[in-house]
């Protein structure tokens, strides 16, 4: 069994728990070992472009010192935005040797940070293992389950902290294909979710579900499938406009799981608003898998 | 005799510029054409590139009785000669890593560019070397020759 | 050594003579060693002055002279001819440059004296040492290879031969005619494009001084300028150019359809083929590539049965020729970036995402829909375009830093024609700045501006959404500042020129440079622009950057020109200025070799040999040499050392 260094980030820990229950599940199952790091923090949520504001980027780089510490080359996060964050920081620090200099000056109660860690998406972790050792683990095939991936914007922007093309990504396609799943191309894969407007402008998120489901919907797809909280979040538990109908989204790591032949109750979040049991009911993808 | 022993009276150094013809050498032209003013201890030997420039000259100014060299030669990518600029560089950079060794100070020795655009820039190259060259005195390193 | 030195100084006006005190300078010059006679003049390079060395060479019998003046770019010339008119070899002369930098930088002070002094004593002291040189003479092989046979390569050929001298026209394709064949109507005329070029490749075929090699690319260029010779190899046709007639009853026989390049993929052709009806030479290609034999055994003669005068042959083998030829045009194009580049426009999944040159295939009469505008995916004739300029070009993130000089003017051109053939359709034309810098260009453009139904919306296109069967752009106004939606049939894609591919390879044989964005580099951006930097070989069209027709046809034109100045004359005759080996000192180490910026030196039987019409007498082997074996002519070691002696103490 193979082990990586793991980091969760918050919003996995609370509203987002299904994501990384049905992710650590999923790895174990793959004879990964996802080990968590015993001291994190925040990674500060959004990578601040500001020049003069390096102060939040403290918060990514001492989570990346505790993995350097814990004697890791690696860190695996699920969370879309943690990557995003994380990734951003240690590029910043790596390419100018004044800032990392700097910034190790800011957090001198810690040990300085070299810059050699490497931030890895669970998704690009599952692609490197390849689809076809994936595909002769899975042993509930999601035949007939049409599902959409949808990227948003922190999986694949800016193109250097991005996991794939940020115009035409294709890791959940290549993936998804390996799980049994049919892939729907939605044209809106790599559009905005909304984000943070709904805090300013609630009604925006409405309107940018209504417009992600609908145009899912009008591919063909039953299903979004995605790795951040925050779209997770606005196509889900916000989601559409309430007299429209809303497609199940379920976290990657989900369909994952459960085609890996986990039980349900492992892959399915009590915190989905939209229930998928029905859905996947339909495909016969409750059952237990046939040996 | 107009030129008389001036190391006997108050010191002026003398340096010795080894100018490319199509860069260097048309700037100093140009410094010329502008009526920009410099120190007149710099004596100008006209070559084709600065590529053609032997480290053994420069030990040979400083035999002769120079206090100081400057060689100057197209900017990086601009040599009328493809790479001849790049060749004066790699020289010249040894050539600094050995001056230590018999007795002159690297500062005596200037490698610079100086496009045909660049009057004023010759100008300030002879400015700061004479400066420069001045505050490190005579050269006196090497027994005189006999004329 | 020469012991006879004169030495003139100019007062110049009192540009000289008001800083340098310039009866002590002739004093003090005529003193030195070596030095018969010192005079000085008002104005040297006046005509009086120039007598007056003239006079002095002859009565003092001076057999090297320097002039104290101004500075040597500016009258070596005059000089030299006056000089050599009086029976001194011009390159006994030497200049010391007291004026530029001497007396218009110092003050009038003895310090300035002394300078011009050491100046005089150092042209002296060069002037000695001296010797007399002559010019070189190299033959010179009056015939040229121009490599690339569409307009720039077709103009270029037609003019040389024009002038007399024998061409070798190599193109890679089975035919002439290059990107200009496939374009339906140019701006902005609206000339048909087919209707002017095709007189001019019948024009190069019938030339008796041309001899066109098409299917051929050139492997090998060995030799220089006045004498290369040019490896072409000649791949096999498959069908005798002498036999075949261009009937065409091969076509229907053949069972094999293949997407044609020429259409760029929107129309088939079979593999054994004719781009288009104009081609010349009139003569079908095999594509053995497409073809059903693919081994030696021959399974498919369909054929070579249809083919009365029997001109199929299967067995034809790829053949070499080597030429010898004065002077190189290399004339190679240009591409266009390929749609499968722009990944947020996805043409791999709407067969709708065009490019402009298949545009041009759509509106070619000879085109696969002959001439009728009708869109990829369903043949429907589109009710709607989007056309995207700028696509890849003015992006140095994600495609080309630089403009690629026609698209402006070409999309003007599409949007007017699309609306002549469909006058109810909509145009929607995104675009950056429109750049319309050429005669007669901007009028066109503010003509299709003011059509009813083509919308200029300054601003880029993001993504294109598919729809209903349609393509939803979405963009932006940056005029209004609003974001653009609107659906359309079809997207026209004005992708970026980029050279052709082979290109790199072409360069390296041929030892010419290219640049960052992988087009042939010129000799000088504004003054040699029709020139490589190797000399001997010229540029023309679009391989050294974009540029329209008639901008490829004068540039053509220039190298055509470039390479009839260089065979006016019987001869080359090069500046004796050069490297030149002590053939007693060489030891035959090739440091030489590894230093020379042109590859001018060779090794012969263990001693180096200089090119006399490679080198250029930088002189950056001399220093390499640990032999002192080598030294170019006119800066001799002695002669530099000499006068840091004369300048150092």
């Amino acid at each position: 069994m193979t082990s990586l260094a793991y980091y969760p980030g918050c919003s996995l820990k609370r509203f987002a728990s299904g994501c990384e229950i049905a992710g650590l599940e999923a790895a174990r199952r793959l004879g990964i070992e996802l080990v968590e790091l015993e001291r994190w923090n925040c990674c500060g949520t959004v990578f601040s472009m500001s020049s003069g504001e390096r102060m939040h980027h403290l918060g990514s780089l001492r989570n990346l010192v505790r993995v350097q510490e814990a004697g890791y080359p690696e860190v695996v996060t699920m969370c879309a935005m943690c990557q995003n964050t994380l990734r951003q920081v240690n590029n910043e620090v790596r390419g100018d040797g004044d800032s990392l200099a700097m910034m190790n000056r800011f957090m001198d109660e810690e040990p300085a940070y070299r810059g050699e860690v490497e931030v890895l998406h669970y998704l690009t972790l599952l692609d490197r293992l390849g689809s076809e050792a994936i595909a002769a683990r899975v042993e509930r095939p999601l035949t007939g389950l049409r599902v959409a991936p949808y990227y948003g914007c922190t999986l694949v922007r800016p193109p250097s902290a991005g996991i794939d093309d940020p115009e035409d990504p294709n890791i959940m396609e290549r993936l998804l294909e390996a799980l049994g799943a049919k892939v729907v191309r939605d044209p809106m894969r790599v559009e905005c979710c909304g984000a943070y407007m709904g805090v300013s402008k609630p009604g925006t998120i409405n309107v940018r579900a209504s417009a992600i489901h609908g145009s899912a919907r009008n591919s063909g797809a039953e299903a979004l499938a995605t790795m951040c909280p925050l779209c997770a979040h606005n196509l889900d538990a916000v989601g559409p406009a309430p007299d429209e109908p809303a497609l199940v989204v379920f976290y990657f790591t989900q369909l994952v799981a459960l085609a890996l032949g986990a039980k349900p109750e492992q892959c399915l979040a009590a915190t989905q608003r939209v229930d998928p049991r029905p859905l996947l009911s339909t495909k016969g993808l409750l059952e237990e898998p046939q040996p | 005799m107009l030129i008389g022993d001036r190391k006997q009276q108050s010191y002026e150094p003398r340096i010795v510029a080894f100018l490319c013809n199509w860069c260097a050498y048309a700037g100093a032209d140009l410094a010329g054409t502008q009526r920009l003013s410099y120190p007149p201890n710099v004596r100008v030997i006209r070559l084709m590139c600065s590529g053609r420039v032997d480290p053994g000259f420069i030990i040979e100014a400083f035999l002769e009785g120079a206090d100081g060299v400057i060689v100057a030669g197209c900017h990086p990518g601009e040599c009328h000669y493809e790479h001849g600029n790049r060749l004066a560089e790699r020289r010249m950079t040894t050539l600094q890593h050995l001056l230590g060794f018999i007795g002159i100070e690297q500062a005596r020795v200037r490698l610079a560019w100086v496009s045909a655009a660049e009057g004023r820039k010759f100008a300030q190259l002879i400015e700061t070397t004479v400066e420069e060259v001045r505050a490190l005195g005579p050269f006196q390193q090497f027994p005189r020759r006999a004329p | 050594m020469n012991n006879r030195v004169g030495v003139f100084i100019c007062h110049c006006g009192k540009n000289i003579a008001r800083t340098v005190d310039v009866e002590a300078l002739r004093k003090e010059a005529a003193g030195l060693p070596g030095v018969e006679w010192a005079e000085d003049d008002m104005y040297l390079c006046s005509d009086p002055g120039q007598q007056l060395i003239r006079e002095r060479i002859a009565e003092q019998n001076l057999d090297a002279v320097v002039v104290a003046a101004c500075s040597p770019t500016l009258h070596t010339t005059t000089f030299r001819r006056a000089v050599e008119s009086a029976g001194v070899n011009p390159f006994r002369l030497e200049i010391a440059n007291i004026r530029e930098q001497c007396s218009w930088v110092h003050p009038g002070t003895a310090e300035t004296t002394h300078k011009a002094a050491a100046l005089v004593r150092s042209g002296v002291e060069k002037a000695r040492r001296t010797q007399p040189l002559e010019p070189i003479h190299v033959g010179l092989q009056r015939a040229v290879v121009v490599i690339g046979g569409g307009v720039a390569g077709i103009q270029a050929a037609l003019d040389i031969a024009e002038a007399g001298y024998p061409v070798h026209l190599v193109e890679q394709g089975p035919n002439l005619g290059g990107r200009m064949a496939q374009l339906s109507e140019t701006f902005p005329t609206l000339d048909c494009s087919s209707c002017i070029l095709t007189p001019k490749m019948v024009e190069v075929s019938h030339h008796p001084l041309v001899t066109i090699h098409t299917l051929a690319e050139v492997t090998d260029v060995e030799g220089s300028i006045g004498n290369f010779q040019v490896r072409i190899r000649q791949q096999p046709r498959y069908v005798i150019a002498e036999g075949c007639t261009g009937c065409g009853d091969c076509v229907p026989a053949c069972p094999q359809v293949v997407p044609g390049e020429f259409d760029r993929g929107l129309g088939a052709r079979k593999a054994i083929y004719i781009p288009f009806p104009q081609a010349v030479p009139f003569t079908y290609t095999l594509d053995r590539e497409h073809c059903l034999n693919q081994g030696p055994l021959i399974i498919c003669d369909r054929c070579a049965q249809a083919c009365e005068p029997r001109a199929i042959d299967f067995d034809q083998q790829p053949s070499e020729e080597l030429v010898e030829a004065g002077a190189i045009v290399l004339a190679t194009g240009c591409d266009t970036l390929p749609l499968s580049h722009f990944r947020e426009y996805g043409h791999d999944r709407h067969p709708d995402v065009i490019d402009g040159l298949m545009f041009e295939r759509l509106l070619s009469a000879s085109g696969p829909t002959h001439g009728e505008i009708r869109r990829p995916s369903d043949h429907r004739v589109p009710k709607s375009i989007a056309f995207v300029q700028c696509a890849g070009s003015r992006d140095p993130e994600r495609g080309k830093a630089y403009c690629s000089q026609i698209c402006c003017m070409y999309t003007a051109k599409h949007a007017l024609l699309y609306h002549h053939a469909v006058p109810d359709g909509k145009v929607y034309i995104f675009y950056i700045d429109i750049r319309a810098g050429g005669k007669g260009y901007e009028e066109f453009v503010e003509r299709v501006r003011a059509e009813d139904g083509i919308n200029y919306i300054r601003g880029k296109v993001a993504k294109l959404i598919p729809k209903d069967g349609k393509l939803e752009v979405w963009g932006v106004d940056t005029l209004l500042g609003e974001q653009v939606k609107v659906e359309v049939d079809l997207v026209v894609l004005a992708t970026a020129l980029v050279p052709s591919q082979g290109i790199q390879e072409l360069a390296r044989v041929a030892r010419v440079a290219i640049d960052g964005d992988g087009f042939l580099s010129e000799a000088h951006p504004k003054l040699r622009p029709v020139e490589s930097q190797t000399r001997g070989i010229y540029l023309a069209g679009t391989a050294q950057g974009p540029r329209d027709i008639s901008a490829t046809v004068a540039h053509a034109a220039g190298a055509a020109s470039k390479v009839l100045g260089l065979f006016s004359h019987d001869e080359l005759v090069e500046e004796p200025t050069i490297a030149r080996v002590n053939e007693a000192l060489c030891r035959g180490c090739s440091f030489c070799v590894s230093v020379c910026p042109y590859d001018a030196i060779s090794l012969h039987e263990g001693t180096a040999h200089v090119n006399e019409t490679l080198c250029r007498g930088c002189g950056a082997c001399t220093p390499a040499c640990f032999a002192a074996a080598l030294g170019p002519r006119g800066f001799e070691d002695d002669q530099i050392l000499a006068q840091i002696r004369a300048l150092a103490c």
